[in-house]
């Protein structure tokens, strides 16, 4: 295939063609068609002609009607047409433009006329490509970034939706969902001290890849061979069977898995802080509660305690032959005394609701 | 691109062209305008008979559109005098003023027989009928053959080059009538008739 721009010649007249024929064959490739509807037909044809010299007056469809349907049709509307035409009259040009055209030249063509009018034809049509190209490549940027930013709404919506997630088996199921919105399919383990939790698209989770999850924790933080993705962030172990080819895409994803787990590997840890405050927490309750019910075993016995102190008092009343003045003042020593030992104790059970409070500020901190 | 010296040296004056200008119009092909010109006369013999036959029937617009042919075919053979007078003509036709249109076709028809008594004194190119005399490299012939049916429809300028490159391997031979069939049907830019014409040339040499 000729690599010269392509002009197509179109006139009724054969003897014309072949004046302006001889001065472009030499710079261009040259194409004629004898009639407008000939003429529609080769201009619909790959490759296309980059410029018409198109004659008006010929039997059946003229060339004003031709240009028209060519500029009409998209895939040709973009090819230049100029007139060559005996018409030499403004009314004639006004219709060559109305007509789409983009030049006028008036028969008998002088050659260097002819040729300047094809070259500039030429370079405008290689400006309009150029533009062309340009738009392209800007509607190219464009779309990668609104793509991007989606790609980028995954990691957002999971870290929104992280935080609301209470326990790490929801946390492993959301990396995975978030994952898949990219089209992929992974399997993930989340690894505490109390052990480890696995999700996966691929549910249940075949034993090899439960092994391969536990296995690749050590191969480093990224990872990949073919269509294989690993990722180790922490606690945080991901396998990804299905990666694109497109290398574009590919990057862009790697970028935003490797946020995606960060962002996994951090709730992991705040989780796992929590999860090990609440036990604080719990096991704090529980001792409160043995102490406060150790506290009121021990009031109710030194009560009796008490009670019997005072009842035996009484009782060696009746031998120590004391004068009522006596026994009261002894009563009332000893009743004192109980007084005051009940007093601490309550004064205790205040530090045991002072313990509650501080353990109940804990609870709701570990929930929070 | 740059305007070629032309030399007129063995190259006849025709009444009513400017020869100097026509060969630099066609780049010095002498060949070429020969053939331009047999054309012209086949194409515009009548052609001011059928002119007054239209304007005689008030078919002014006709009238005007054959003018306009002529000026335009002309123009380019750089017959001065008949692109001039075919113009005035069709304004006349044109502006419906059919007693000034009747009036310039004397005119008209003598500038057109002016240019056609030059070109029939160019005589026929027609080729010499001839037996086949020298040994043809058949396989090359059908290979430029094949070349030239793919330039009809991508570059002309390419198409006109094979065709030379066959005639120097089939003028004075018995192939050579055939040849000719082809670049009659190439002069007139008929796409179809010129591949079936090669096709026929090939079934013949192979």
């Amino acid at each position: 295939m000729s690599d010269k721009y392509r002009i197509l010649i179109v006139d009724d007249s054969t003897d014309d063609i072949h004046f302006v024929l001889e001065n472009l064959k030499q710079d261009y490739a040259v194409l004629v068609a004898t009639s407008g509807e000939k003429a529609l037909e080769m201009a619909d044809k790959e490759p296309r002609p980059d410029v018409i010299l198109m004659d008006v007056e010929m039997p059946g469809m003229n060339g004003y009607e031709t240009c028209r349907l060519i500029k009409n049709t998209p895939e040709t509307s973009d090819i230049d047409v100029i007139f060559v035409s005996a018409h030499d009259s403004t009314d004639e040009k006004l219709a060559g433009y109305d007509a789409g055209g983009s030049d006028y030249l008036i028969k008998p063509v002088q050659t260097s006329e002819l040729l300047q009018k094809v070259k500039l034809a030429i370079k405008d049509k290689q400006a309009r490509s150029a533009v062309e190209a340009d738009k392209a490549m800007a509607m190219e940027t464009a779309m990668t970034a609104i793509s991007s930013a989606g790609e980028q709404g995954v990691v957002v919506n999971f870290m929104k939706n992280s935080f609301s997630v209470t326990s790490i088996e929801e946390l492993a199921k959301l990396v995975v969902e978030a994952t898949s919105n990219y089209g992929l399919e992974s399997s993930v383990q989340l690894r505490t001290a109390a052990g480890s939790v696995n999700a996966s698209s691929n549910e249940p989770i075949p034993p090899l890849e439960l092994e391969l999850l536990s296995k690749l924790k050590d191969v480093g933080r990224l990872k990949e061979s073919g269509a294989r993705f690993i990722g180790n962030f922490g606690g945080v172990t991901q396998l990804i069977k299905n990666m694109p080819e497109d290398e574009g895409k590919r990057g862009r994803l790697r970028d935003h898995l490797a946020l995606l787990l960060e962002g996994a590997e951090a709730r992991l840890h705040a989780l796992e802080l929590q999860q090990q405050l609440a036990q604080v927490v719990a096991d704090s309750n529980q001792t409160l509660q043995d102490i406060e019910a150790m506290q009121k075993q021990q009031k109710q016995t030194s009560m009796q305690i008490m009670d019997d102190v005072m009842e035996q008092l009484e009782e060696s009343f009746m031998s120590y032959g004391l004068t009522e003045d006596q026994e009261s003042l002894l009563i009332k020593v000893v009743k004192d005394g109980v007084d005051k030992s009940l007093t601490n104790f309550e004064q205790g059970m205040v530090i045991d609701e002072k313990m509650r409070d501080i353990i109940h500020s804990l609870e709701q901190f570990s929930q929070a | 691109m740059k305007k070629k010296e032309i030399n007129l040296d063995g190259i006849p004056a025709l009444p009513g062209i400017d020869m100097l200008d026509a060969m630099q119009r066609l780049n010095g092909d002498w060949e070429l305008y020969k053939t331009v010109f047999r054309s012209f006369h086949q194409r515009h013999a009548s052609t001011a008979t059928t002119i007054e036959a239209h304007i005689r029937q008030c078919e002014l617009e006709s009238a005007a559109r054959l003018a306009h042919n002529l000026k335009g075919t002309s123009g380019n053979l750089a017959a001065t005098g008949l692109f001039c007078q075919a113009g005035k003509l069709e304004s006349a036709c044109l502006e419906g003023d059919s007693d000034h249109a009747l009036s310039m076709l004397e005119g008209l028809q003598r500038h057109l027989d002016g240019v056609m008594s030059g070109i029939e004194l160019l005589g026929d190119d027609a080729p010499a009928s001839s037996t086949e005399t020298k040994a043809l490299d058949r396989n090359a012939l059908s290979q430029l053959l094949d070349q030239l049916q793919g330039c009809i429809e991508t570059d002309l300028g390419d198409a006109q080059v094979c065709l030379k490159k066959i005639w120097l391997e089939l003028q004075e031979t018995s192939y050579a009538a055939k040849f000719k069939n082809i670049e009659a049907s190439m002069n007139r830019f008929d796409t179809e008739e010129t591949i079936v014409n090669i096709s026929l040339l090939k079934a013949d040499l192979l």
